[in-house]
Parts: structure tokens; C-alpha cells; sequence
């Protein structure tokens, strides 16, 4: 290597002296050489500080790399004359790799735009000053939250699911039996959160769990408040239709819970995240609207069951024969449902009697 | 209580569940065994079961239900021969599935002797289950069932006594033909339709087949047994066949789905069930603070239960009142009943969230149906309605309870309050005839409640209207909560 070296020295005596009077027009461009992990990102940046810089395992170079793969001094970069950098190969087995082209002991190539070439196991990157640089990324900042939103919502969530379970045991029932209704919920939105977040250290390099948990909480705690609400002003204002938001917040719900999870996770795809579980949502209902053709209401439950205390309703009680005049116009709904599937029927009938 | 209904209903039923049994023909031939005899047999001729049976078993038929286009039974029941040209009498739900669909059987007899041949249907009570049949002449004009003789009625004229010896004949489970002695026992009470009840065991395949006295006429036709019971059999009078034969001897053929001719029939039957019901007041529950609508029992039969005593949690009476009778449609359909319920709810140990919840639970609770090949799914309405107190006074107010309640009638705050839910389905196949549910709450109080369920099955739109309206007005006040 070093006779070549040598060589080289010896076989360009006079262009040596060039670049030393040449610093005055171009001073050579600032550079880096990043080295790059397997997932692409970088691993460790060292400036070069002077031309030619030399890369090896030796201390002595200028660029060092510690991977058994690489030679002592293994290759040096050049900048030639029209500034553009040159690999040269110096004393090496294994030789470099640029693009698709392998280069061997000896050889010398110019480097692709965007400098990435491989050394022994070393993914590298040259990057200089003369290179483009993308535009500045705007950093996703999550405005903070106030500390007690996470324990506010545990809490809250832990509340409900006690009030649910009081409410529906006997006065007799003893402490240890909310010891389930209450830790099950939790444990279930922990480890949801957790995986997760685990899905954003997998693709995001970060651990957002209060992030996820947030979110989660949100949701549960938002669909409980509306279990509570929504039969008690169904029933205060005899509007039982309003129970359709009931059965819709559920699916709607979790939808949105995965999309808002997906985000965090995937920031960049967000389009594609947000159609995609909108359309999932979309085909979910539309198969219970499919299946539900012949019930009298797609959506909600036949009637409503809620009866809370009787101080809640507004509305005052109409005579009974408003109710029984309400039910003339399902004669001929209910005919026309009747006779869908029985067509055939009708016409085997035709002469009898 | 809720076990005693059921096997109550499935007594009923399972007499209707035995339609696919074959029964066996009875005796009701005059003393002689010839096939030609036809008069009633004489009171002075041994009465023994096997006299019964040689007498009769040349007009004892099994009835096939065969596919079309082979051979394969779809069901089998009994018959027996009531005229000199072939007439046959069996059950209505025996020959169900050809009257419902002509294209897809045909009906077969077969006697004791071995022969068989074609029949078809004539006319059918659906009402009373019973069916008349003729045979079919073959290829060369010859009818198997003329001249055999026919089993004559026994007189109306005539009632058999409490515990007289009956025998009934049919072929169960398509084993063989059999007699069975039992005793008739007179009508079953509390039932709307008159139904024999008969001490002895029918099984299926014996429905449609006849009982005969000791002299071999028919008194009536087996047509259901009561499930888990024993020698509890259910027999149609020999009225309504005696009469059904009169009627229809000369019928046309029935050759197309009989939808129409059935729903006819059960048409005019729940006209009749529903203006006897609606005649009839409502009686009291009994409860202190709500007047609850209880039926009399003149065709219904009450059971109640209630919580124990020393129960922590919610009290509450609950009290079940049905028909036990239903009409047979087909093996999918049963209809023609009424059956109501209430629960009185004391939520005075709970607390008004507590009560409230388990109020809720209770009303959700309830099942309503969903869309099948015979009915359209529920559709309902729903309403907060307000009972003025009853025009009377309370059957057990006090002498001064009149009085309060009329005074009172006129404030508004004297309505009793409730949330009911009426819903309906329409039968695909009987046009006008649906089925009804009435749910009701008492909506007063936050710690005590009632929940009434009313249900009529096979009903006009007209007649669920006002059976629904009926009902409601069984819930008021009771006088001395008005006078609190």
C-alpha cells in the first residue's frame, strides 16, 4: 500500500504542488462522513477536517470506523481538481462498494450524488457543504398537558366502572367483588396503551405511553359518561330515537381511538391511516344496515329500557289513546314488511275458496 | 312458578307436538265386526278393549303425510272412517303440512288390514284441529274405504259421567295399532275451547284418532297430551267432528295452499276470543299501592311467585296468567293465545340508583321476537301515558274510596304515570292477523315499581289496538294510595 501510495506521490509530483496555491479561489467544501445504521439512521458523524482524509480501523486516520472488516487504512477520499470527491482504495481485502460497482485494492471512483458508499460492513455517507440540504421538518410537539389529566381520567374511568358495579349488586355485596369489574377495565387499557406505544418504539424510536394512555382514557371515559347521559335525557324528554347515538358511539368510538393511535405511530401516513379506518367504520355499518333490513330500526334498540328515577322526566304523560292512535300507521308498514317475503305465497293462494 | 307454566304449555303442546304421530283408527262399528256395520254398538255386547277393537279396527286408519315424489313419510297420524263413501276424520295438525303445501305431499291411508290408498282433504277446523278427509278412487274407479262402515257419535244427548272407562285407539309412534283404556274425567276448566280431559296415554302418531265408549261410538278425538305429566291426554269432543262431518261431507277438494281458508278460520276465532275477553273487568293484584290488571280465570290460569322473605335485595311479587290452549298452524307457528304477566318491584332496601338500575335491567329484559318465516319483526311505538283513576270505585276500596277517587280525578296530579311500549308483528302468511306485546312500567316512584306484560298471538290489527287499549286501563291508583 505504501508503495502505491508511493507511486501515486511519485507518479503525480507535479500536480501536488496545485492544490496547495489552489486554496485561494475554492476553499474545499466542509464535509462529514456519516456512518449509518441498519434501519438507516445515523450512528455516529465525524467532520473531515483535511483532504485527502484517510478511513480506517488505524487511530491514525482521520475517519475511523471499528469494524473488523476494515483494513488498518483502508481508503482515502480525494478531491479533485472540478471539487468532485473521489474513493481511492488503498491496501484492502475486502475492498468498497458504490452503488452496485465493487471496487477492489487499488481502483478509485467518484462518488454518487448523495455520497453513500460502503466500506467492509460500514453503510457511509459523505455529506458537504456543496450538497443540498432538505428543507427544516417541522418538529411534532405535543403541546404539554396538565400533570392531573392522566390521574384525572384513571380516575374517572375507575369511578364509573364502580358506580356501574354498585349500582348492580345488592347492598350485600362485599368489597372484594369490585375487585374485578374495577381492576379488569384497567389492566385492559394499560396493556392496550402499552402495546401501542410499543408499536411507536418500533417505528417511531420513542415511548409515548402517557400519550396513548391519554387517549384511550379519553375514549372509555367519554363512551361511560355517555351510557349514563344519554338514556337519562332519552327518557326525560321521551325521545327514544336518541339512543341511536348510543349504539353508533361505540364503533364510531373505537374507531377514531385507532386512527388517533395509528397517528402517533405512523405520523406520516396519516391520510392513508384516517381512510383507511374510516372506511373499515363505513363497511362495518353498512353490513348491519345490510343486515337489518327487515327490524324496524337499523340503529338503537326496539325500545327504550332506561328508567331512571322519575324526577328526571320533563315531558308530561299523554292519555292512552294518543299511544294507541300512535300505532294506526304500522298497519300498513307492517303489511308491507309481511308481504316481502311472500310473494310466492300469495299467488299459491289465488283460487283457493 | 315459571317451570309450572311451562310444562302447563307444553302439556298442551305436546299433544299438538304428537301431529306427527300415527294414530290408530277406533272402534265404533255396530256389534258385528264386518266392515258393513255401521250402527252404534249395543249396550249389551261385552265392552271389554279387545271386543272394542275387533268391533272398530275395519274403520281405524293410520294417516301417512308422504313426500311427493317418494316415498318417505313426512309425518304419520291416526284417522278413522265416518261414512259408508270413504269420509275420514283425523286432526287439522295431522294433515298440516299437505293443507299448507299441496305441491310438496300427499296423503296416504292405511288400514288395519293392510291396505292403503290416496286421500284428500275436504275441509278442516283449525279451531278444533280436526280435519276431513276422503279417499281417492284408484285407476279403476274402486274407492278402498266404501262400504267399510263408519263409527257412529256418541249423542250429545248422552254425557258420559266422571271416571266412565274410554278406550282410545291409534297407531303411536308408528309401532301398531293400539287401544288404551282411560277414564273420561269431563272438560278441562279454565279453557276457552271445551277439551276432554282423558285419564289414559296418547302418544304421538295416536292424534286424530278416536276414543270410543263402551258401546264403541266416538266420544271424541285424541289430539295432545300434557308434557311431563302422566295419563294426562287432551281429547277434541265428538261435537265439533260430528259437526265438521255434517258440514263438509260434500266440500270440494282442497287442492292449493290453504293459507286463506286458515286465516279465515282463526280470524273469526280471536273476533270472538277477543270480544269475550275484552268483556270480562279486570280483576284485583292485590297490591297496595298500584291497581294491577289481573284477568278472571275464566280462560286463563294465574300462578304468582314472590321473593323469600329475608332477601337483601330487590323484592318483588310476580304473578303469570295465560291460555294453555294454543291453536296448531304448522310445525313452525302456534298462535290463538292470550298471556299476561306483571311484577310488583319494592326497591325500598336499595335506594333510588340501585332500584333504578335493576328497574332498567328488568324492562330490557324483555324479549320481543325477532323476523322469521312466519312473522315480520316486532315494530314498535312508545309513549309516557298518564291512567286516570278507574270510573268506579275499586273493587276492594273502601265504602269512602269512590268519593276520593272522583274528587281527585280531576287534578292532574292524581294521573298514575307509566311507560309503555306496544309492539307488533304481522304474520307473512295469515294477512291481518299479527301478533301483540304491551310493555308497561309504573313511572312514580324511585324505589318501587311495576313491570305488566300483556301478549296476544294471532290477532286483527283492530282487535291488538284494542286489546292494548284494554290493558292499559288495568293500571291506576289503588284508592288508598290516591288517599295518601
Amino acid at each position: 500500500m505504501d508503495e502505491q501510495q508511493q507511486g501515486e506521490v511519485m507518479s503525480s509530483p507535479e500536480p501536488q504542488p496545485i492544490p496547495m496555491p489552489d486554496p485561494v479561489p475554492a476553499p474545499p467544501p466542509a464535509a462529514v462522513v456519516e456512518l449509518l445504521g441498519h434501519d438507516g439512521r445515523i450512528v455516529l458523524l465525524q467532520r473531515v477536517t483535511r483532504w485527502p482524509a484517510r478511513i480506517g480501523r488505524s487511530p491514525a486516520c482521520d475517519i475511523v470506523l471499528d469494524d473488523a472488516h476494515v483494513a488498518a487504512e483502508h481508503a482515502e477520499l480525494r478531491l479533485d481538481a472540478d471539487g468532485r470527491v473521489q474513493l481511492a482504495l488503498l491496501e484492502t481485502v475486502n475492498g468498497a462498494v458504490i452503488g452496485r460497482r465493487r471496487l477492489a485494492q487499488g481502483e478509485m471512483a467518484p462518488l454518487p450524488a448523495g455520497g453513500a458508499f460502503q466500506i467492509g460492513g460500514c453503510a457511509l455517507r459523505l455529506r458537504t457543504s456543496a450538497d443540498v440540504l432538505p428543507a427544516e421538518q417541522a418538529l411534532a410537539v405535543h403541546p404539554a398537558r396538565h400533570a392531573a389529566l392522566l390521574p384525572a381520567l384513571i380516575l374517572a374511568m375507575l369511578f364509573f366502572q364502580w358506580v356501574d358495579h354498585w349500582s348492580a349488586s345488592d347492598p350485600d355485596a362485599r368489597w372484594i367483588s369490585y375487585a374485578t369489574p374495577l381492576l379488569t377495565p384497567l389492566a385492559i387499557v394499560l396493556g392496550w396503551a402499552a402495546l401501542w406505544s410499543l408499536a411507536s418504539k418500533l417505528f417511531q424510536h420513542r415511548f409515548p405511553f402517557s400519550a396513548h394512555l391519554r387517549l384511550v382514557l379519553g375514549v372509555v371515559v367519554a363512551l361511560q359518561a355517555l351510557e349514563w347521559l344519554l338514556p337519562g335525557v332519552a327518557y326525560a324528554l321521551s325521545l327514544p330515537r336518541l339512543m341511536v347515538l348510543d349504539s353508533l358511539a361505540a364503533p364510531v368510538a373505537g374507531a377514531a381511538l385507532i386512527a388517533w393511535h395509528a397517528r402517533l405511530v405512523w405520523p406520516s401516513a396519516r391520510r392513508w391511516l384516517d381512510g383507511g379506518v374510516a372506511a373499515l367504520l363505513l363497511l362495518g355499518l353498512g353490513l348491519q344496515v345490510g343486515g337489518r333490513q327487515e327490524q324496524q330500526y337499523i340503529f338503537g334498540p326496539p325500545y327504550l329500557a332506561a328508567l331512571p328515577p322519575p324526577a328526571l322526566r320533563v315531558v308530561t304523560p299523554k292519555a292512552p289513546e294518543a299511544l294507541i292512535e300512535s300505532l294506526k300507521p304500522l298497519k300498513a308498514e307492517l303489511a308491507r314488511q309481511a308481504r316481502k317475503d311472500n310473494d310466492g305465497a300469495d299467488l299459491e293462494d289465488v283460487g283457493e275458496e | 312458578m315459571k317451570s309450572c307454566l311451562k310444562s302447563l304449555l307444553g302439556l298442551a303442546w305436546a299433544g299438538l307436538a304428537c301431529l306427527a304421530g300415527a294414530q290408530t283408527a277406533p272402534p265404533a262399528a255396530p256389534p258385528a265386526s264386518q266392515p258393513q256395520a255401521q250402527a252404534p254398538a249395543q249396550p249389551n255386547v261385552s265392552a271389554s278393549a279387545r271386543r272394542l277393537y275387533e268391533r272398530s279396527k275395519g274403520q281405524l286408519l293410520q294417516i301417512r303425510t308422504l313426500l311427493k315424489n317418494q316415498d318417505s313419510q313426512a309425518s304419520v297420524g291416526s284417522g278413522f272412517i265416518v261414512s259408508d263413501n270413504g269420509h275420514v276424520l283425523t286432526n287439522y295438525h295431522v294433515v298440516s303440512q299437505f293443507a299448507l303445501e299441496p305441491d310438496s305431499y300427499r296423503l296416504r291411508y292405511a288400514t288395519t288390514d293392510g291396505q292403503a290408498g290416496a286421500l284428500e282433504l275436504l275441509d278442516f277446523d283449525a279451531r278444533r284441529d280436526l280435519a276431513l278427509l276422503r279417499a281417492v278412487a284408484d285407476d279403476k274407479g274402486v274407492n278402498g274405504l266404501q262400504g267399510r262402515g263408519a263409527l257412529a257419535f256418541r249423542p250429545q244427548s248422552q254425557p258420559l259421567g266422571k271416571g266412565e272407562r274410554i278406550y282410545s285407539m291409534g297407531n303411536p309412534h308408528d309401532v301398531a295399532f293400539a287401544v288404551v283404556e282411560g277414564n273420561y274425567n269431563g272438560l278441562v276448566e279454565r279453557s276457552f275451547d271445551p277439551l276432554i280431559y282423558y285419564a289414559g296415554g296418547i302418544n304421538p302418531g295416536m292424534s286424530g284418532g278416536p276414543v270410543l265408549d263402551e258401546d264403541g261410538r266416538v266420544v271424541g278425538v285424541n289430539v295432545s297430551t300434557m308434557l311431563f305429566a302422566q295419563q294426562v291426554s287432551f281429547l277434541v269432543p265428538g261435537e265439533f267432528a260430528e259437526s265438521l262431518v255434517k258440514r263438509s261431507l260434500d266440500a270440494k277438494p282442497i287442492r292449493s295452499a290453504a293459507w286463506s281458508r286458515l286465516r279465515d278460520q282463526l280470524t273469526r276465532y280471536q273476533d270472538e276470543l277477543v270480544t269475550r275477553f275484552l268483556a270480562t273487568p279486570w280483576e284485583s293484584a292485590n297490591n297496595e299501592r298500584y291497581r294491577l290488571p289481573v284477568p278472571r280465570q275464566d280462560f286463563m290460569r294465574c300462578w304468582g311467585r314472590s321473593t323469600a322473605a329475608d332477601a337483601k335485595g330487590l323484592d318483588f311479587e310476580r304473578s303469570q296468567c295465560r291460555m294453555d290452549h294454543a291453536l296448531f298452524v304448522s310445525g313452525s307457528l302456534q298462535t290463538g293465545w292470550l298471556d299476561m304477566s306483571h311484577e310488583a318491584y319494592d326497591g325500598s332496601k336499595l335506594g333510588a340508583l340501585r332500584f333504578s338500575r335493576q328497574y332498567t335491567g328488568s324492562f330490557r329484559n324483555e324479549r320481543l321476537g325477532g323476523a322469521d318465516k312466519s312473522r315480520t319483526a316486532p315494530y314498535c311505538k312508545e309513549q309516557f301515558v298518564g291512567m286516570p283513576p278507574p270510573d268506579a270505585g275499586e273493587p276492594a276500596s273502601p265504602p269512602g274510596g269512590a268519593p276520593v277517587a272522583r274528587q281527585s280525578r280531576s287534578g292532574p296530579g292524581d294521573v298514575l304515570p307509566l311507560r309503555a311500549v306496544v309492539c307488533l308483528r304481522a304474520y307473512r302468511k295469515l294477512d291481518g292477523l299479527h301478533d301483540l306485546s304491551v310493555l308497561v312500567t309504573t313511572v312514580d316512584d324511585a324505589r318501587q315499581g311495576a313491570l305488566g306484560r300483556f301478549d296476544a298471538r294471532g290477532v286483527s290489527f283492530d282487535n291488538a289496538l284494542k286489546l292494548a287499549a284494554h290493558y292499559l286501563e288495568g293500571f291506576a291508583w289503588t284508592s288508598s294510595s290516591k288517599a295518601k
